[in-house]
């Protein structure tokens, strides 16, 4: 009853801290919305802002050209700037403002015409060995985005194929009387066509980058705390009250729930309130089973409050906590992937990171939230390594606390 | 029956020894004063008496029962003043009473009417309500002192408790110790200032170098101290050459040179031969001065006070 007495007095305290209440709730809020912002997803469900935008060329002018613009354009994942010009195309490349120019030559349609249906079965070897190119298509992409600029070359590679493969088939006897088979289908609706459609993109996923960038930034700021329970410690010690706590006739473990308490329901409070503002105002997905957040966010608070409680009892100054918190902070958000999406990490890193609570957290909320069924096992075995970095640093505290004390 | 005794308590700080023999006890309603100089080894010893630090030899005896510190009826007893204020100062006058009151197992309407009480005993009804953080020093002060009062101690220990108050909040926080005496409680009031402690402490420990140079009543000290009379002579050298041995040269309470004439410089420890015996001294002297042609200008007696008790014990070297 004693440690509820502590709480509820820090609760008090925190409540009057404006600073705290700003660090704690409104920061956060306003770095997730900087960041929509930057993505263009704040208060909008535009599509525009997901898909990869490229300008494109047509020098060639003929149907199977068009035909293959008409494709692009189609494409879900992509947005199609049609340029009168190379120099034109270039320029809005070099603006930033397109991530890929595709040129199609005005040889595409010849050579498409001089293909058969063996070379395109056989694209490693014979005319079509050389790319792109070997169809008079070209891409150009700005020298930041190179990686980015080849993964959509290969992409766009394919949807020239899939144009150019029909014109093909028609100099085979066998797969043009093939053709002329799913011809007669096409009266039948069930038929899938010869072409498939390219994907289109679905309505959830104008939302898809707050699903790493809202736990992302929950996971930082739910151990953001961590210096702002240390500043709680080291003002009551400079305030000369833990002198006052430690005479009054409670035990040390009353003291320490009591001062670690309100921080954890900040913490939770912290968290909620992200999701639902993710949910609310960015139109975010809670993922197939939301009830798995519950643990996720509980043990994903109970690891930061603990290590708070470490930290406390570790710092003497208000400049201590600023340099070692903070560092430790953006150390280990930056190692566990709150910054950057976990799953572009290469493996060594993904290691290293499940050596911070927050790469568990990550991970659990990972698999609540991105995927079309949720591993209990498994989010659960995240939790359970919380609680277990909670436990471990529960009891550093407490043996400093009491070293200390 | 003493309420809280200390018994041989030593405490080191690695090669540092901070206390090497502190012993005294407190009686119910009695009013021990602690006095010594910097790092005499009071606070530790006051830590030690409220069971914040545990001594390396020695303990301290509570209610007739050895107290450690982790004993909770114990700390129940003991009611702390530190020196420092410790307060929360985003938290009003009632949120800090009440919570520390809490904390001793206050609840309900006896809290509410105990905090009450003290506000009142306090004088900080007005302004109960304002955030403790803008109170005045001796606001704050008495604040400090109010939250130790909360779960009605049996032993008050006060650290100074009048550090930097005005003089209306001394006189307030002084009555206030006189009224937990008069009620029962006995107080342990560390302070520098000579003149509060003669004013309220029945009793005085005189603490240096980590030891009790003086325990007693200070009626019975102050009877033990040298009382000085004063000389002051035209030409001191020519009549200090005359009056050696039977006087000394020193400074008077002007600055000026003077001849320094001490009662317990006599090696007569009865105190009417002493009287006798310093009469005849100063017959003695005059006549000396008086032969050199030296004329002695005025006579002072220095007063007798705890403060003069203090620098005869403990010196006067700086220790800071």
């Amino acid at each position: 009853m004693t440690a509820w007495y502590i709480a509820r007095k820090d609760l008090l305290l925190l409540v009057k801290d404006k600073r705290a209440v700003v660090l704690l709730l409104v920061l956060p809020l306003l770095f997730i919305s900087i960041v929509g912002m930057t993505t263009g997803q704040f208060l909008t469900r535009d599509e525009n802002n997901q898909r990869f935008k490229i300008a494109a060329v047509d020098r060639c002018e003929t149907d199977l050209s068009r035909a293959l613009l008409t494709r692009l354009e189609q494409h879900g994942e992509l947005l199609v700037a049609r340029m009168p010009s190379v120099e034109e195309g270039r320029a809005v490349l070099k603006r930033g403002e397109v991530s890929l120019l595709v040129m199609i030559g005005p040889e595409f349609q010849e050579r498409a015409d001089e293909l058969r249906i063996s070379d395109i079965v056989n694209s490693d070897h014979g005319p079509l060995a050389a790319g792109p190119a070997s169809l008079d298509v070209s891409f150009e992409s700005r020298p930041a985005a190179l990686g980015l600029g080849r993964l959509l070359e290969g992409v766009l590679f394919s949807q020239v194929i899939k144009v150019v493969a029909p014109v093909a088939a028609r100099k085979n006897p066998v797969t043009r009387a093939w053709m002329r088979d799913r011809s007669n289908d096409e009266a039948d609706p069930d038929a899938k066509p010869l072409i498939p459609s390219p994907p289109t993109t679905s309505a959830k996923s104008s939302s898809a980058a707050y699903l790493w960038i809202v736990p992302g930034f929950t996971v930082m700021f739910a151990f953001f705390l961590i210096s702002v329970m240390a500043r709680s410690f080291i003002s009551e010690r400079d305030n000369g009250t833990l002198k006052r706590l430690l005479l009054a006739p409670i035990g040390t473990g009353s003291v320490l729930i009591g001062k670690t308490v309100p921080f954890f329901l900040t913490s939770v409070a912290q968290c909620l309130l992200l999701f639902v503002c993710g949910r609310l105002l960015f139109g975010m997905s809670w993922g197939p089973e939301p009830l798995y957040l519950i643990p996720v966010i509980i043990c994903t608070s109970l690891a930061a409050t603990s290590l708070g409680l470490l930290l406390a009892t570790v710092v003497q100054t208000d400049q201590q906590v600023s340099s070692y918190g903070t560092t430790l902070i953006l150390v280990m958000s930056g190692l566990s992937g709150c910054f950057f999406p976990r799953e572009m990490f290469p493996p060594l890193m993904k290691r290293i990171s499940l050596f911070t609570p927050h790469g568990w957290a990550l991970r659990a909320f990972d698999g609540v939230l991105t995927q079309s069924h949720v591993e209990g096992p498994q989010v659960l075995t995240c939790c359970a390594m919380l609680v277990g970095f909670a436990m471990l640093f529960i009891t550093l505290g407490w043996w400093r606390f009491r070293s200390l004390s | 029956m003493s309420l809280l005794e200390a018994r041989r308590l030593k405490k080191s700080y690695g090669s540092h020894v901070a206390v090497s023999d502190v012993s005294f006890s407190l009686l119910a309603g009695e009013v021990l004063g602690l006095l010594g100089p910097n790092g005499a080894g009071k606070s530790t010893t006051m830590m030690m008496l409220a069971g914040l630090l545990a001594p390396d030899a020695g303990e301290v005896i509570l209610g007739g029962l050895p107290f450690d510190g982790r004993n909770r009826d114990g700390r129940r007893r003991l009611g702390v003043v530190p020196q420092d204020f410790a307060i929360y100062p985003d938290l009003n006058a009632i949120e800090n009473l009440q919570f520390f009151g809490r904390l001793y197992g206050l609840h309900g309407r006896e809290l509410t009417a105990r905090c009450d009480e003290v506000l009142e005993r306090i004088g900080l009804v007005e302004s109960a309500k304002r955030a403790s953080g803008g109170y005045s020093g001796g606001m704050k002060r008495r604040l400090n002192f109010g939250v130790a009062l909360m779960h009605r101690p049996s032993v008050l220990i006060l650290d100074e408790p009048t550090v930097g108050v005005d003089p209306q909040s001394r006189s307030h926080l002084l009555d206030c110790v006189r009224d937990q005496a008069r009620n029962g409680v006995g107080v342990i009031y560390a302070s520098h200032y000579m003149e509060e402690v003669q004013s309220i402490c029945q009793r005085v420990a005189i603490v240096d170098h980590g030891r009790v140079l003086a325990c007693d009543s200070i009626s019975n000290l102050l009877k033990g101290l040298a009382a000085d009379l004063i000389l002051y002579v035209d030409d001191v050298e020519r009549a200090a050459a005359a009056v050696a041995g039977l006087a000394r040269v020193g400074t008077g309470s002007d600055g000026l040179p003077a001849l320094i004439l001490t009662s317990g410089d006599s090696s007569n420890s009865d105190a009417a031969n002493e009287r006798t015996d310093i009469g005849e001294r100063l017959r003695t002297i005059l006549d000396r001065i008086h032969a050199t042609g030296a004329k002695v200008l005025r006579v002072e007696t220095q007063q007798t006070n705890l403060e003069r008790l203090f620098l005869d014990l403990t010196g006067n070297r700086l220790r800071d």
